[in-house]
């Protein structure tokens, strides 16, 4: 294993004592901000790779689930974004993106490759026989993009804003009808659904989607 | 130039805003591109969280992060003397194909054309 930072490794020994699984870092590396834990990755520790799996683990096969369809090539695409983070580390720049933003990057990337791959699986026969040109997968599609990160970041909300916001979102309340379901005075819900939009766009601000 | 508080936009973003509160806010974006980006950012996140048949996130299976740990090693940038280990790119050959294609295209084109000028 190589050399793991001071952050990490204190960050690692107030964790449960089983290393190596991703939700023992996990644990652990949810106290760390998304900076450090870039830093933790560009210096080649382990540990904080595990925290970030921990922590996008899901947003990226989610992603990969969505865009593909296919459970066997999303869990491919997720291991490959993973160890492509992992392998160009050095490549990373804090300056230029957040680390989310970073592996949305690597892995909109690795899912066009499976989508092109797929699609000259399906076309190479055809164009074998009658020169038809293999036609370029679609991008990936922001909103698919955008989907995946909300539901992410909603999750993370403090519980109160995570629950104004998806009776607004997911049942179409308006703020009135949420103080009635919920009991809370009006002003309440306003100020949990305002922050907590706030804050999710300041989460999708980090993952600029021309990238 | 004064700024519209974010709480303000957040509001419209969520339809919450009156009639009079939205005419106000349309004014101003229309003459401030700074809010007018701020509001765009909240309907980003708007658009998004309205209800999809998608669902909530997909937990990995676990043997994902097996596999990974399995090939960190593969990583050679801790021995400095050993040769990269890149991985040999092959020329797509759907290329070729393209390439065909465009050629005929372009002949099919021109033998279109010389029809056309020397009926």
């Amino acid at each position: 294993m190589t050399a793991l930072s001071d952050t990490c490794i204190s960050v690692r020994a107030s964790a449960a004592p089983t290393a190596g699984v991703p939700a023992t870092a996990g644990l652990s590396g949810e106290q760390l901000p998304d900076d450090e834990l870039a830093a933790g990755i560009v210096r080649g520790d382990e540990q904080c790779l595990a925290a970030a799996y921990h922590r996008w683990g899901s947003l990226i096969y989610s992603l990969a689930t969505r865009a593909l369809g296919d459970p066997a090539e999303a869990e491919d695409v997720t291991q490959q974004v993973f160890l492509g983070a992992w392998r160009g580390r050095h490549t990373y720049r804090a300056e230029r993106a957040a680390l989310p933003a970073w592996l949305v990057g690597i892995a909109k990337k690795k899912i066009a490759d499976a989508l092109s791959a797929r699609t000259r699986r399906r076309y190479l026969a055809d164009a074998m026989i009658t020169a038809v040109a293999v036609p370029t997968p679609p991008a990936l599609a922001d909103q698919i993009i955008d989907q995946v990160l909300v539901e992410h970041e909603l999750a993370r909300l403090p519980a109160s804003q995570r629950e104004v916001l998806r009776l607004a979102f997911y049942e179409d309340l308006t703020h009135i009808q949420i103080a009635e379901r919920t009991g809370l005075a009006l002003g309440t819900v306003k100020s949990h659904a305002r922050r907590g939009l706030i804050r999710l766009r300041h989460k999708l601000d980090a993952v600029p989607l021309d990238q | 130039m004064t700024h519209l508080d974010t709480g303000t936009l957040a509001d419209l973003a969520l339809g919450e805003s009156t009639p009079e509160q939205t005419r106000l806010v349309g004014a101003h974006v229309r003459q401030c591109g700074r809010c007018l980006r701020e509001l765009e950012s909240l309907r980003r996140v708007v658009r998004a969280g309205r209800p999809t048949s998608a669902g909530p996130l997909t937990l990995p299976p676990e043997r994902i992060w097996q596999n990974i740990t399995d090939h960190l090693d593969d990583d050679s940038g801790r021995t400095s003397c050993a040769a990269p280990t890149a991985v040999p790119r092959r020329r797509p050959r759907y290329r070729m194909w393209l390439l065909a294609a465009c050629v005929l295209l372009v002949a099919g084109g021109a033998v279109w054309g010389a029809k056309i000028s020397w009926p």
